[in-house]
């Protein structure tokens, strides 16, 4: 073990490199300086309370914020007509309960199980960006979050200590892009897994088994004969664990592949269940679309229908947990890059001060934070209450880092190492059992 | 214990890694960009590395410390690193004692590959992406006219093609590569030509309106175009052809033939004129097939062209619709309708000739000048030149940079200027970046010309360089007529080039003036050969800029300076390799299948030829490919040996094997001789050169297994494939600079 001392007389560079490896693996240096006391405060030590995390990430900044609580029964403050919502019927406002609270919001959500709104909560936040291709900029929070890092990549690391994941990275299968490490993860698709996890058979499969023991030699090899530097040797070890993972993987969902067909939304989250289900990944990341970037949507067109089937799409992804008794160990939310101005009939404008986050997990209590302000715009919290409070302690500013940290807790990260890595911003106790 | 350091386990820490992942920039009337990081830093390529190393994570104070500890590279792997970058090839043992003896040589040996097919192929798919003409779809064309959903896509081919092949012509010519900004001469097929024309003789406002400009036969032009789709069952022989339907004498004259009748289906009426019902009350249809629509527009011709009878803009010819009686309410008078068939793709009456690549000169109309019609491909093929009012200039305005980059009300061409600059200069567009300018876009956007507003710094770099492409083009890109557009005033200003533009060609010649331009080559060239950027200010970095600059911009001059520099072998300690360490990367998409396919002498490239779609599938998926966003200074590059691409990697080395192993009629591999085979195995395919000391004992693994799997029953095919097999998933076959 390396005591502090060590560390702080070595500096970066000093014994055991710590403060390099702290910043290289995006774990604090307590956790480095005493792994097993430091994880009785992360989130490995609260097994129980640690979550997989299923992300809706979208590019296209797309509607869902809204239609959703906390935009409907607005007080006289806010002008008439400036606040709109489709006509169809379809998107009819409709009461709903969460918690002790009754709202209104769209029919779609209105129609979620009430077992599952009893876990749901919406989070009224902004990103402050109008433009589509900051989605990487708002899951780094601006950097707000420590390394440049995105909060996938950071949520991952953590999660996949405690879960002993197959792959620490998380898996992209909804075509948006994030990164791990600060390296673009490849945009999978559930066909592409499909294709990918089905294993062979008869003598192929025997000699399958042949070529991985040779590969093993090679591998010894070329890392004792040829590696001459410390990246070679680490490479030629993630191309021996990568031949490992696949084979043990293949083994566990070659039959339940089977129900893969197609890359639609259901179809990435029949994948997301399976990868969670196989332990692959700590975090995947998907795409249900909600409007999409609907600047022309004549008559709510686009934004009617793709919320209806995205609402189901959330409540099928809830009856796949529930099939395979991961409900109380998968938390689901929704990030989205911007959200869409409160516009009539004709199509709605970027929101840079206004987005949704929907978050549904055990460690999540239902009910509404924050919301708006005349305008439009996001309002400023109370991080104890989670309401509006002008002049609040978590200003609109700061509300995406607040939607980051109090997922994290959501999903059993320490308070601590969320304080560490995420420098601004508060959690929600508010929204959180 | 003390761990040692994963070199390429960094983090997004070390800012330079994700060196303009994406940038800041406000490309709509909405509201605004978002906050810098807590430390002010700008997300500047190369330079985030030692800033960051001051140890507040990236404010730049502090003297400079090494971030890793530099570890040489041999020769004897990066040689076989650059041969493979550069032509998918395993390097010699006397190329690898050659560079040993004297590390100049290696000089000698990249400007030898860089002019061999095998470089100019994978020059061509790294022009490709670098000038963001790939990425697309038939769908993403609708917005300049292309047929949606079309089934068609000889167009969408040559479109994204057209400009690597114009950059690889522009090289071969001994060109400037300045040239591949300004230049009006670029490669196309005549069908490509059709296209352009197409384009430029349908008028489209920023309301989508869209009005036919068509050249006539008698030198005027028109605002109507007729077109059919006919199907003649009487005709035998001979079958119409495209000269039929090009000429104005003939009966076939702009009739496109289709090669069955379109059907609707009536509904069949009784006694009293109203519609009969099933027993479950559905209306009662009778099928009633006819055999000629009648189009109105350049849409449709274009579509007929290219092989769709489509389902809109028809003007005539279906059957009409029943009288519907008086008595029928509101709400039956729909059951009165006839449902006619939908979009019918037949075989288009283009030919291979139109598919045949030239240089050809896109330039203005001269007064009184006779046009020809986008649809006559006959006259197309014998042209080298296309006469449009539309201007096209360089890479930024290729149909396939737009499809990429759409624009619309909102967005205002923001997304095509901020790609022009990523492309030309290598940078987006920051709120650091503060322009000079105090005129913003001509009072129209209020919103942003707020300078108290946090959007305002943005949009003062952005909106009067932007609109250069408003003067130009409509929001489908089509040529702007609209006055309140074209006399906009346009300036460029930004990182302290400053520039008044007109029009494209002045855009063109102010980035190709940029000092950023050299050096935004320079580190395209360092992601693709590395997986990872150089330091924009290593002193050997900024030598190579210099030279390449210098040589007037001679391509090859970048890429022999480059690939033999010590930024990319590692053969010596740069600023780079302390700043971003070595990255030893899996062989993304374009590398392993142009590496399988040379090495095997296979007369496609393996990976576009794949038959079985769940293999297609798995190889497209999860081996991933170089690829750009929207608003990314770098590209995106997975360099992570994960277990998807581990599990890809064995499908394509199983399909490569199907193809190289006791494969009649003439087998590059054969299992009566097994030994020979394996020979090649460790030399060729896993790149281990006679003098390597792991050559031998890899050749006996090899040996052992193919034994193995004898023993095991296979057959030697299956054997001597198996082998293969492990030999084509090993680690130096896998990875780029291993």
């Amino acid at each position: 073990m390396i005591t502090r001392r060590d560390a702080l007389r070595g500096g970066l560079l000093g014994a055991g490199m710590l403060g390099l490896r702290a910043m290289a693996t995006g774990l604090p240096m307590s956790f480095l300086l005493n792994p097993s006391i430091a994880r009785s405060d992360e989130a490995c030590a609260a097994m129980d309370a640690s979550q997989f995390l299923i992300l809706s990430m979208s590019a296209n900044g797309d509607a869902l914020n809204c239609n959703v609580p906390g935009t409907y029964d607005l007080p006289a403050t806010f002008a008439s007509g400036t606040i709109n919502h489709p006509d169809t019927p379809e998107m009819a406002p409709k009461s709903l309960k969460l918690g002790a609270t009754m709202y209104t919001a769209a029919t779609p959500w209105a129609s979620l199980p009430q077992a599952v709104l009893d876990r749901t909560s919406f989070f009224h936040h902004r990103t402050q960006t109008a433009n589509h291709g900051e989605l990487g900029k708002v899951l780094k929070l601006f950097g707000q979050l420590r390394r440049g890092e995105e909060i996938v990549s950071y949520y991952s690391k953590n999660l996949s200590q405690c879960f002993k994941t197959v792959q620490p990275q998380p898996v992209t299968i909804g075509g948006e892009t994030a990164s791990y490490g600060g390296r673009y993860l490849p945009n999978l698709t559930p066909t592409g897994l499909k294709a990918i996890l089905t294993g062979p058979t008869g003598i192929t499969k025997d000699l399958q088994g042949l070529r991985d023991s040779s590969l093993d030699k090679l591998n010894a090899l070329f890392k004792q004969n040829r590696a001459e530097t410390s990246a070679e040797r680490d490479f030629l070890d993630q191309m021996a664990l990568s031949q490992t993972q696949i084979r043990d993987l293949i083994d566990k969902v070659a039959t339940e592949l089977q129900n893969i067909k197609g890359d639609d939304a259901p179809n990435q989250i029949t994948a997301a269940v399976l990868l969670v289900k196989m332990n692959v990944t700590p975090v995947v990341t998907l795409h249900l679309p909600f409007s999409g970037d609907n600047h022309t949507d004549a008559l709510w067109k686009n934004e009617t229908t793709q919320t209806v089937a995205s609402v189901a799409n959330i409540n099928l992804l809830m009856q796949k947990l529930q099939m395979y008794n991961l409900q109380d160990k998968v938390t689901f939310a929704t990030l989205n890059v911007f959200g869409r101005k409160f516009d009539t009939s004709l199509g709605r404008g970027h929101n840079a001060q206004h987005s949704v986050s929907v978050m549904i997990g055990k460690g999540i209590k239902p009910g509404v934070i924050g919301g708006l302000v005349p305008g439009g715009n996001s309002a400023d919290i109370d991080s104890v209450t989670g309401t509006i409070s002008a002049g609040g302690d978590i200003p609109a500013a700061d509300s995406l880092a607040s939607v980051a940290k109090t997922l994290g807790r959501a999903l059993g990260i320490s308070q601590a190492s969320l304080d560490d890595q995420i420098t601004a911003g508060k959690t929600v106790a508010a929204a959180l059992v | 214990m003390a761990q040692p350091i994963k070199h390429r386990r960094r983090t997004g820490w070390e800012n330079g890694r994700l060196l303009g992942v994406s940038a800041v920039l406000a490309l709509t009337a909405g509201a605004c960009i978002g906050k810098i990081g807590p430390n002010g830093a700008n997300e500047s390529t190369g330079t985030g590395g030692a800033a960051a190393m001051s140890g507040s994570g990236g404010d730049g104070g502090g003297p400079y410390v090494e971030k890793f500890p530099y570890e040489r590279v041999s020769p004897r792997l990066y040689v076989s690193k650059v041969k493979n970058l550069l032509i998918g090839q395993a390097a010699t043992e006397e190329e690898i004692s050659a560079v040993e003896k004297d590390p100049k040589a290696l000089r000698a040996m990249v400007d030898a590959w860089f002019v061999k097919p095998d470089a100019q192929d994978k020059f061509f798919s790294f022009f490709q992406k670098a000038f963001q003409q790939t990425q697309i779809g038939v769908n993403d064309f609708v917005d300049q006219g292309g047929v949606a959903n079309n089934k068609d896509t000889t167009v969408l081919i040559a479109a994204r093609e057209m400009f690597a092949r114009t950059v690889l012509k522009g090289l071969a010519d001994g060109k400037p590569f300045t040239d591949t900004v300004t230049t009006h001469t670029f490669m196309m097929t005549p069908a490509l030509m059709a296209f352009y024309l197409y384009i430029d003789q349908t008028l489209t406002d920023d309301l989508g309106k869209a009005t036919p400009s068509v050249p006539k036969a008698d030198g005027t032009i028109g605002s109507t175009i007729d077109s059919w789709a006919t199907y003649d069952p009487t005709m035998m022989a001979p079958p119409v052809t495209l000269d039929m339907v090009l000429d104005p004498k003939s009966p076939h004259y702009m009739h496109f033939p289709v090669p069955a009748a379109f059907g609707c289906n009536m509904p069949v009426l009784d006694g009293t004129g109203h519609v009969t019902l099933d027993a479950m009350g559905k209306v009662i249809t009778t099928p009633m097939p006819y055999n000629e629509r009648q189009y109105a527009g350049t849409a449709a011709v274009f579509a007929l062209l290219f092989g769709t009878a489509p389902m809109g803009g028809v003007k005539a010819s279906e059957p009409p619709a029943p009288p519907i009686p008086a008595d029928v309410p509101a709400s039956d008078k729909g059951k009165y309708s006839i449902q006619c068939d939908g979009t019918q793709n037949f075989k288009a009456l283009y030919t291979a000739e139109d598919s045949i690549w030239r240089p050809v000169t896109i330039r203005a109309p001269m007064a009184g000048e006779k046009l020809t019609p986008f649809y006559d491909l006959k006259t197309l093929r014998t042209k080298n030149e296309i006469v449009s009012r539309m201007p096209r200039v360089g890479f930024f305005s290729t149909p396939a940079f737009f499809a990429n980059w759409a624009t619309n009300k909102s967005n205002e061409a923001r997304d095509a200027m901020n790609q022009t600059l990523v492309v030309a200069i290598g940078k987006s567009i920051n709120p650091v970046d503060k322009g000079t300018s105090t005129v913003l876009d001509t009072g129209v956007d209020g919103e942003h010309s707020d300078p108290n507003s946090p959007c305002y710094s943005c949009h003062q770099t952005m909106d009067p360089m932007r609109l250069i492409f408003r003067k130009t083009f409509t929001y489908s890109y089509h040529v702007q007529q609209n006055p309140a557009q074209l006399f906009a005033t346009s300036t460029f200003d930004f990182l302290g080039e400053k520039a008044g533009l007109t029009s494209l060609d002045d855009l063109a010649q102010t980035l190709i003036k940029h000092p950023r331009y050299p050096i935004a080559w320079v580190q395209k060239l360092c992601y693709y050969a590395n997986s990872d950027a150089c330091s924009e200010d290593d002193p050997e970095f900024l030598r190579i800029a210099k030279a390449f600059a210098d040589s007037n911009f001679d391509f090859h001059t970048l890429v022999g300076e480059l690939f033999s520099s010590p930024i990319i072998t590692g053969a010596e300690k740069t600023k780079t390799r302390v700043d971003f360490g070595e990255t030893v990367s899996i062989a993304r998409q374009d590398h392993l299948c142009a590496s399988l396919t040379n090495r095997l002498k296979l007369p496609t490239n393996v990976c576009g030829s794949i038959t079985n779609p769940t293999q297609a599938q798995a190889v497209a998926n999860n081996i991933p490919s170089d690829g750009y966003l929207r608003g990314a200074e770098a590209p995106a590059l997975s360099t992570d040996p994960t277990l998807f691409f581990r599990g890809a990697g064995e499908t394509i080395c199983q399909i490569a094997a199907d193809l190289v192993v006791d494969k009649a009629p003439m087998s590059l591999y054969s299992s009566a001789k097994k030994d020979q085979a394996i020979t090649d195995f460790v030399g060729n395919i896993m790149g281990l050169a006679t003098g390597d000391p792991t050559a031998a004992p890899a050749m006996q693994i090899l040996q052992d297994h193919y034994d193995a799997a004898i023993a095991a029953k296979a057959t030697p095919t299956d054997a001597l494939k198996s082998t293969f097999v492990l030999a084509c998933t090993s680690p130096t076959s896998l990875a780029m600079g291993l």
